[in-house]
């Protein structure tokens, strides 16, 4: 039982998960199209869910989809299974993504969307995913929510405003009118306890 | 934030949760290129990157997947290397998106969808021509051939823009291959950026550091030359004291030297003058005994307590082992050493002080002689002072020299 914990709280995608996607993705240095598509289906809800929530924006998110993706289809030698799982790589390359979008957005002079505190956002255009796509992503999600759950509120919002709005702190506490010193505060706080909560030593 | 540790604060910088110059700092440090602090980065940020598992997964749009797909075979066959088999693709997904990726287009909708269009009316054109052509004639051969030649214009227009669409994707993806090129090089270049501005500003850093000490040295040298100058001037000072001190010292030890002597003296003139002052003495004042010599002497007699005290000037040092002797006679005839002394070269004056036997009688001669060595019991012939006498009425006598014998 203790081994089934230890394994389920530092290793995210499952075992079997890992092996298939290191092999799809040892497929895709071979150029295989076939292994190219097999990864975005299975990854892209979760990419998807989180281009949607940082640029809010289905035409931008779907952007930065196909970017997130085909610079695994150039690059896959970028992604190192040592250093993680191959979900977490593609968040880390979306998210960059988004960030670049957002400052684009923000040097054209648009105040780019409104921020949002909530992890959930509305549900836009798109549709959720099958069935089985959601079982298969329900044990990560819940794992990584209950993680979030577990801080207080007022913390979570500051760490999801930095994270998803990449919003600094002193825009924070403008943003929820909260003073700069009091933000600064839940945001270290939060963050240390979500990487205790997390195990902090990586997905290997 | 100063009491947060370097784990700590890279993991809010992953998280973007860092102000500006709390993010510079950061740069700063993983421009020294530490391994520790970029695989510390690295494992916050592969942390932090499992905080989107928490969204609620969302299918993007089918399209989406299938132009990605045709992107993908597009770029496969220019790279010219993939199998047939592979760009087929064998997939629950690949059938669909494969069959939309050949009529669809990758990435953007805008440019391949533009080619199509463009394909589309010129066939729409062709076939409006022919079927206007259609609507206002099939009266005569020429008007047959006149829609021919139209529709066959069209399908060579319609043709031509296929041939221009396909060549304009090939030439969009060079171009994305080539923007992709450009972006990692953009990148690298700002990583290389990041680590010269790195290093530009530890450069600064150290040489405002350097800059300070330097001032400070510079300082700390006039300060040391002004105390130096201070010091020299102190010590020209005690140097004159010191010598000033040391001519004083000198000049105590010579009087120190001097005060037995002055000491003696002055004891010796304390008894002479007690001698003097006693109430039974005399005074034989003796001279020269031959001619030609130089000298005196005075000697007082204490007759009551036998002392006596001699005081002998300008005689010359007796040289080699002879010394001077002071002697009496007595009524009996005896003659007793009573004592001896001489003098040092450059000596005017010296004192001498002796006890008279007791129980000898009336002394009746004093006189000094010049003897060989201390033990001669007799007088030698050298007869160098004589008492004064003066014997009224025979002035010069004995060779010029008087001699008086004064009642003591």
């Amino acid at each position: 039982m203790a081994t089934r914990e230890r394994s389920t709280r530092t290793s995210f995608g499952g075992g079997r998960d890992r092996s298939l996607d290191g092999d799809l993705v040892r497929r895709l240095l071979d150029s295989d199209l076939e292994a190219f598509e097999r990864v975005y289906e299975r990854h892209s809800p979760r990419v998807y869910a989180l281009c949607l929530r940082m640029l809010k924006s289905p035409d931008l998110a779907e952007e930065a989809l196909q970017d997130t993706f085909w610079q695994l289809w150039s690059r896959p030698d970028r992604f190192d299974p040592e250093r993680g799982a191959l979900i977490t790589f593609l968040f880390q390359v979306a998210r960059s993504r988004c960030l670049d979008r957002l400052r684009f957005e923000r040097r054209r002079g648009g105040d780019g969307p409104a921020p949002a505190t909530s992890v959930e956002i509305p549900d836009l255009v798109s549709p959720g995913p099958t069935p089985f796509q959601s079982a298969s992503f329900a044990e990560d999600r819940s794992r990584v929510r209950g993680a979030l759950d577990a801080i207080a509120p007022e913390c979570r919002d500051v760490v999801v405003l930095a994270y998803f709005e990449n919003l600094s702190q002193s825009e924070i506490a403008s943003t929820t009118a909260t003073p700069l010193g009091t933000v600064k505060a839940r945001m270290r706080r939060g963050l240390l306890q979500l990487r205790g909560l997390l195990g902090g030593g990586g997905e290997s | 934030m100063s009491e947060l540790g370097l784990d700590d604060r890279l993991f809010l910088y992953a998280a973007g949760g860092l102000e500006a110059d709390e993010c510079e700092a950061i740069e700063a440090r993983l421009a020294e290129r530490d391994p520790a602090v970029r695989a510390a980065l690295e494992r916050a940020e592969a942390m932090l990157a499992r905080l989107p598992l928490a969204l609620e997964p969302r299918l993007p749009a089918r399209d989406v997947g299938a132009r990605l797909m045709a992107r993908a075979r597009a770029e496969l066959e220019a790279r010219g290397g993939a199998t047939q088999e592979r760009v087929g693709g064998t997939g629950s997904m690949g059938s669909g998106l494969a069959t939309q990726a050949s009529a669809g287009t990758p990435r953007s909708a805008w440019s391949d969808r533009t080619g199509w269009w463009a394909a589309a009316a010129a066939v729409l054109l062709g076939l409006g021509i022919a079927f206007g052509g259609f609507r206002l004639g099939h009266r005569d051969e020429q008007s047959h051939l006149a829609l021919a030649r139209a529709e066959a214009s069209a399908r060579a227009l319609a043709t031509s823009a296929e041939a221009r669409v396909e060549e304009l994707l090939r030439d969009r993806e060079t171009l994305e291959s080539r923007l992709a090129v450009l972006e990692d090089e953009i990148a690298s270049l700002r990583t290389r950026d990041a680590d010269l501005e790195g290093l530009e500003r530890e450069f600064e850093e150290r040489l405002a550091s350097e800059r300070a000490l330097a001032e400070a040295a510079r300082a700390r040298a006039a300060t040391l030359e002004s105390e130096l100058e201070d010091l020299a001037i102190r010590l020209a000072s005690v140097a004159r004291e010191l010598a000033n001190e040391r001519a004083s010292r000198e000049v105590l030890e010579a009087r120190l030297e001097r005060i037995p002597a002055l000491e003696a003296r002055l004891t010796a003139t304390v008894r002479a003058l007690d001698l003097v002052r006693a109430p039974d003495s005399a005074l034989i004042e003796l001279v020269a005994e031959q001619g030609g010599e130089r000298g005196s002497a005075s000697v007082f007699w204490d007759r009551g307590l036998r002392h006596c005290y001699l005081h002998a000037r300008s005689l010359a040092p007796a040289a080699g082992e002879a010394t001077y002797a002071l002697w009496v006679e007595y009524l009996s005839g005896r003659r007793v050493r009573i004592t001896d002394f001489d003098f040092a070269p450059g000596e005017r004056e010296i004192d001498a002080f002796a006890d008279l036997p007791v129980g000898l009688g009336e002394i009746t001669r004093t006189f000094v002689t010049r003897e060989t060595g201390p033990d001669a019991t007799t007088p030698s012939d050298e007869i160098v002072l004589s008492e004064l006498v003066v014997e009224p009425g025979t002035p010069g006598a004995a060779g010029g020299r008087r001699y008086e014998r004064r009642a003591l």
